[in-house]
């Protein structure tokens, strides 16, 4: 019987009975959702999408591991990437404006009403000052919302485990459970502490379900009214408007995932499913004792492996401890002291793993026609887009469906 | 199409564009000692400083003579000069706004920066650690460069000699020379490894007139609709097309992911003097010439023996690592080196078939090569300049403002003996708008990353700084690593420039 692991192997789940099973469900029903579709939800999943446009299950080359064994001789294939946006390079005259932007938390595009964390790299950090201004610490999270959801959602054991991890995370144990809790009595993504130390990502597309549905999707090939394949990762994802096409990882995993599938390989997500730091790179970086920066790392849940592509670090802490008498702010990088905690997320690297199966002997998969318009979705409409609904049917809004977001707020 | 700038030429330091394609290229690096005396002399230089415009003639003029007497004209040469000041230097000449750039790398320079390119750190003395460096470092860091050029090398000898001289009492002190030249005879333009080098440059977009198809470079698609697909992106097959302000300040930068458009107001932050002027790196890298043959020997060996078949010598494994056969002609387009100067060197992508043929190209186009492995992803080629690849950036589209314009030429005697370990090598110069996001960009993330562009590729076996890393071929599917010594490629001196416009040593 397959069990899906908790992301990143975490041991959590061990302290109530019946959780590893239940988040097996979750992930079961995350596939369900995005990968096959549910009569009961108005996610667009990719097979519901195939069948609009005249294919076939036969066409999915994505599969739930719990439903298809992985076939033999699967392989790994990683897509790696920054943990330092680009989204929004252009918006700024300089790079001190972009960072001091990244570093706080913003209205979010669409819904200004929403202050939160804008970082949208599937990694978010929080930076901590003293009383001088002086870097502390810069937290780094990849934990997806949904870990906490679930434990907030499943049962009275489960919240208390989850109250009992943001004490221990945040290291506040007065924390109580009406401060995670909004108005509505619903877990709140966007609470104190998270907003403070950066729990677990909350920028509204940092998902579990965006990575299963843009895997999902990315599998589809797709091609021109004029039968020409669209096989480039703008065109793709301009096409099926899975994910942003303004990231850096959205394009890139779309792309690998869809020549896969073009190459007629079964793809599954790499168990534990999630999107995690793999590594920093230290190359340039100086302290001034010339202590090895690498050593103010620490990776606080998830692992580290010499072997970038091993790694599943969900969250991790840089900073410096108190008997050094210097700061984060006193580390250097290529020369240039560390004033944001953008600086470091541009060197931590982010990955997504999925295992992909040697060719398949199963006819070639259909493509179906591109009925969106590929022009890029122009900045303007963001802001016009309704968050709550628009992770609806394509019927409704199909440009909306670029952008999407697993719960209302 | 939006219409491309007009470029001014006449302001331009011919080297940035077009190039000054010569065969001798001679750097004099100097301290400033007197400031005062320096600031004149270099505003004396001025009727000497070719500009883009004199250079494209110049060029123009040689074609033709090549043309009307069948081979290269040996009746005809030029003697380019050009300048360049790095952020201390222009500090030292009182210059203010350098701080209105936004590049911390050239505000730093490239010693502060040695890390972050790959070098090794101080304190060890390594091949490559800036300590070791023959000029760029502690004390020994250039001011100013002077880049003369002729395919004389006695004529560049003798206006060396005059410009030395009137430096030395001109309030600078020469603190290093590099003597360029292009190899000799059927090696002229191939580096010391036995590569051909210099293939594939980006086209930068602008005019020369008001005419709107006067273009600086020429855009050589043949008729066809099957070329349509290029003719936006691409001057000629491999060749890129990229808004000026990606090198030259003054000018527009790409729109996000559209390589067709500028972007409005993107000219690159810098002073008002920065106009027309470029960001200049110079690398001396010297090679390690036999270690090189001598991996490649043991290399296939080791991968023989791990199941790649027996035909995978010593060449081939160059031929897989560099992305290029010796002559230029790319892997993806075969197995077998089919000489230079085909019509076909620079047509080919890596993810995608090629499907258009050029006349003339009679040699098989290139497969789809998604998994890298007819190309590894961790080729020099795919490394710094991954054409179709989607990279850890995002979509192509994005490769076109990481690229640089390469202006660099070997240096150092042929080899004597396959033994032969003189300093040799290659003098590497590029231009760029960003140091910080073109060049050390190319260098941190994709040369010397073993995840990116590609994961699981291992750093570019050819330039990473590292040693002892593995790099990830496969035999078919399989994957197969490959230990990797490295360190044939170290940094031996270097720097950081600007190089002004010509009105900038004018207004001096």
């Amino acid at each position: 019987m397959w069990q899906f692991e908790p992301t990143a192997r975490l041991k959590d789940f061990d302290r109530v009975p019946g959780l590893r099973q239940a988040w097996t469900d979750l992930m079961n029903d995350f596939y369900q959702t995005h990968l096959y579709g549910k009569s009961d939800d108005d996610t667009f999943s990719a097979l519901e999408e195939l069948k609009k446009r005249g294919g076939s299950k036969d066409d999915l080359r994505v599969y739930n591991p719990s439903i298809m064994p992985i076939p033999a001789n699967s392989t790994p294939a990683n897509v790696t990437w920054s943990a330092l946006p680009t989204s929004f390079d252009e918006l700024f005259a300089s790079t001190q404006e972009k960072y001091e932007f990244l570093d706080n938390r913003q209205p979010f595009p669409g819904a200004p009403q929403l202050i939160t964390r804008i970082q949208d790299e599937y990694c978010e950090w929080v930076v901590r000052r003293n009383a001088e201004n002086k870097i502390t610490e810069v937290l780094f999270t990849s934990e997806p919302p949904e870990y906490y959801d679930f434990l907030f959602n499943h049962s009275q054991d489960s919240k208390k485990l989850l109250l009992s991890l943001y004490q221990e995370i945040c290291g506040v144990p007065s924390i109580t459970m009406d401060q995670l809790t909004d108005s509505d009595g619903n877990y709140n993504w966007w609470n104190d502490y998270n907003n403070e130390y950066a729990v677990h990502m909350q920028q509204p597309n940092n998902t579990l379900g965006a990575q299963i549905n843009i895997v999902s999707r990315a599998s589809i090939l797709r091609k021109k009214d004029s039968g020409t394949p669209i096989t480039d990762a703008l065109g793709l994802i301009k096409c099926a408007g899975y994910g942003d096409p303004s990231r850096q990882s959205d394009p890139s995993i779309g792309h690998a995932i869809n020549s896969l599938a073009r190459q007629n390989k079964m793809i599954t997500i790499e168990d534990p499913v999630g999107l995690y730091m793999s590594n920093v790179d230290w190359s340039g970086w100086d302290t001034p004792d010339h202590t090895d920066a690498s050593t103010f790392w620490k990776v606080l849940r998830g692992t580290q492996d010499n072997d970038p592509n091993q790694s599943y670090i969900v969250r991790a802490s840089l900073s410096v401890p108190a008997e050094k008498g210097y700061t984060v702010s006193d580390l250097t990088i290529a020369g240039e002291p560390i004033a944001y905690g953008a600086q470091v997320a541009g060197k931590v690297n982010v990955r997504v793993a999925v295992l992909a199966s040697p060719v398949s002997t199963l006819p070639a998969a259909n493509a179906i026609v591109c009925t969106r318009s590929t022009a890029q979705l122009p900045a303007s409409n963001i802001a016009q887009i309704n968050p709550v609904t628009a992770f609806a049917s394509l019927e409704a809004d199909t440009e909306a469906k670029s952008f999407y977001f697993t719960r209302s707020f | 199409m939006m219409e491309e700038p007009i470029l001014e030429l006449n302001d331009i330091q011919g080297n940035i564009i077009p190039g000054f394609k010569k065969d001798c290229q001679h750097f004099l690096f100097f301290q400033i000692a007197e400031p005062g005396l320096a600031k004149n002399w270099l505003k004396s230089l001025v009727p000497k400083l070719s500009t883009a415009n004199e250079v494209l003639k110049s060029h123009t003029l040689w074609k033709e003579m090549r043309m009307k007497i069948g081979s290269d004209p040996d009746n005809l040469d030029f003697l380019f000069l050009n300048c360049a000041i790095s952020a201390a230097g222009l500090t030292k000449l009182g210059i203010t706004g350098t701080e209105q750039f936004e590049d911390s790398g050239f505000k730093l320079g490239m010693e502060k920066r040695a890390g972050e390119i790959g070098d090794p750190g101080d304190g060890t003395m390594a091949p490559g650690a800036a300590e070791t460096w023959l000029f760029g470092s502690k004390s020994n860091v250039a001011d100013i460069v002077l880049i003369l050029a002729t395919d004389d090398e006695s004529w560049a000898k003798q206006e060396e000699t005059k410009l030395i001289d009137q430096a030395l009492n001109s309030g600078l002190n020469l603190i290093h020379m590099d003597s360029g030249k292009v190899r000799p005879g059927k090696f002229a333009g191939h580096e010391h490894f036995g590569f051909r080098d210099g293939m594939s440059f980006p086209a930068i977009r602008g005019r020369v007139s008001e005419a709107a198809d006067d273009f600086i470079e020429s855009r050589n698609w043949p008729a066809g609709a099957e070329f349509d697909i290029y003719r936006g992106r691409y001057a000629s097959p491999g060749r890129q097309l990229v808004w000026p302000g990606h090198y030259i300040f003054g000018y527009p930068r790409q729109l996000k992911d559209e390589p067709e458009l500028p972007r409005d107001n993107s000219a690159p932050p810098g002073p008002a003097w920065a106009k027309n002027g470029s960001f200049m790196v110079y690398r001396r890298l010297r090679q390690d010439v036999p270690k090189f043959h001598q991996f490649l020997k043991d290399g296939a060996k080791t991968l023989q023996n791990s199941g790649f078949p027996s035909d995978l010598t010593p060449a081939k494994l160059g031929a897989l690592l560099v992305g290029r056969w010796p002559s230029g002609w790319p892997i993806m387009r075969g197995d077998k080196d089919q000489g230079a100067d085909q019509p076909g060197e620079n047509h080919f992508g890596f993810s995608e078939q090629t499907t258009a043929v050029l006349p003339d190209d009679v040699h098989p186009l290139n497969q789809a090569d998604p998994d890298g492995i007819t190309c590894p992803f961790s080729s020099h080629i795919r490394k710094v300049q991954p054409r179709d690849d989607s990279t850890d950036q995002g979509s192509m589209e994005r490769t076109f403002q990481k690229l640089l314009i390469r202006r660099g030429i070997t240096y150092g005697p042929e080899m004597d003996g396959e033994n032969d370990n003189a300093d040799r090598g290659l003098l590497f110069v590029s231009y760029q708008s960003s140091i910080k996001d073109q060049f050390e960009f190319i260098m941190n993330d994709w040369v010397n990353d073993q995840n990116k562009p590609k994961s699981g590729a291992g750093p570019d076996p050819i330039l990473a700084g590292g040693k002892d890393f593995k790099v990830y071929l496969k035999n078919k599917e399989i994957v197969c690593p490959l230990q990797v010594p490295g360190q044939w490629v170290t940094a031996t001196g270097g720097g950081y420039f600007f190089s002004p416009g010509i009105s900038f040593f004018l207004n001096l």
